[in-house]
């Protein structure tokens, strides 16, 4: 490697990491503008019945984190949750929609088929204690859309820069 | 749990494995025509320059284990090994072709297909103190391994899965 092109480098690690800093950076009663400017838009946002708003960041495909952040009615954030972590992954369940677990831990990495049960599964790749890298494998029944199976595995390589 | 209740449990858990009773009962240097009276036709056979034949006997989607019986050039069996474990899944390495993955493991029990990041996930039950998986993701288009991964947990299961 040349020494412009580590130079690259050095500049555009400080800048991957700032883009995971910036959601610490959002406190609670933060506007929704303010957000913006620290983390940019959202992939998707999610309304409540009761007026607020949920903004989801998907790091992906590479990144093993999601983030989503609360807006309440005024449109101030009201929490900020970091969701592809144990806490969240066990709150999924069998018979489960594939909506309610889009909201739960936001867009999968990729959406995969396998003929042998017609199933669709929805993965994620997360790091457990933020070192072990693990894929997560939610399967839905193809047809009645209903959760089936969750399973995670452990990445036997460190492969976590692979496309 | 007493002894005798855990005793009576692998006794039973013995007993359900029938399909590998099958699979002892082949011996090396049994006739290659006796292997097919007792276990029935392989699902795969792969020639080798020698002469001699490895026949693939996959339990099927949701079998733990997968039998290679090798046959010599003289219509023998050789050997007769399961191949569905530890030492085995340690010598899938990135780069790998489908061909060689097959040869090493024989049909895996699932297919799960990506398309975003085009990827083929092969994946195989096992059975070590617990039920268990392997899974093998090859890059799809260049039909080369990427990368394995070992089941860490079941969190959720349906009864019919």
């Amino acid at each position: 490697m040349n020494t412009a092109s580590s130079r690259l480098l050095l500049l555009l690690i400080p800048a991957l990491l700032a883009g995971c800093a910036g959601f610490s950076a959002i406190n609670t009663g933060a506007s929704a503008q303010q957000v913006e400017t620290l983390v940019g838009k959202p992939a998707n946002v999610w309304k409540n019945a009761d007026g607020s708003e949920v903004w989801e960041y998907p790091r992906g495909p590479l990144g093993a984190e999601t983030y989503m952040v609360t807006l309440g009615p005024d449109r101030g954030v009201r929490e900020v949750r970091q969701v592809l972590s144990d806490e969240y992954i066990s709150k999924l369940h069998v018979g489960m929609t594939r909506d309610e677990a889009r909201r739960l831990l936001g867009r999968p990495r990729d959406i995969g088929f396998s003929d042998l049960n017609d199933e669709e599964i929805w993965s994620w790749r997360y790091r457990e204690w933020g070192v072990r890298n693990m894929e997560l494998y939610v399967q839905f029944d193809r047809r009645t859309g209903a959760l089936k199976k969750v399973t995670r595995f452990q990445v036997d390589t460190g492969d976590g820069m692979r496309k | 749990m007493p002894k005798a209740g855990s005793s009576l449990l692998l006794l039973v858990l013995a007993a359900s494995l029938t399909g590998c009773a099958n699979f002892t009962a082949v011996t090396s240097g049994m006739p290659a025509q006796q292997v097919q009276a007792k276990l029935g036709a392989p699902e795969t056979v792969r020639k080798n320059s020698d002469g001699s034949e490895v026949w693939e006997y996959p339990e099927g989607p949701y079998g733990r284990q997968t039998y290679m019986v090798t046959v010599g050039s003289d219509r023998t069996v050789r050997e007769v090994h399961q191949v569905l474990n530890d030492e085995n899944f340690s010598r899938v390495r990135a780069g790998m072709s489908r061909d060689e993955v097959r040869r090493l493991l024989g049909r895996p029990g699932e297919i799960m297909v990506f398309g975003a990041r085009d990827e083929e996930v092969w994946s195989w039950r096992y059975q070590q103190q617990n039920a268990m998986f392997f899974n093998v993701l090859f890059d799809r288009s260049a039909g080369t391994v990427r990368t394995t991964q070992r089941l860490e947990e079941i969190l959720l299961m349906d009864r019919d899965c």
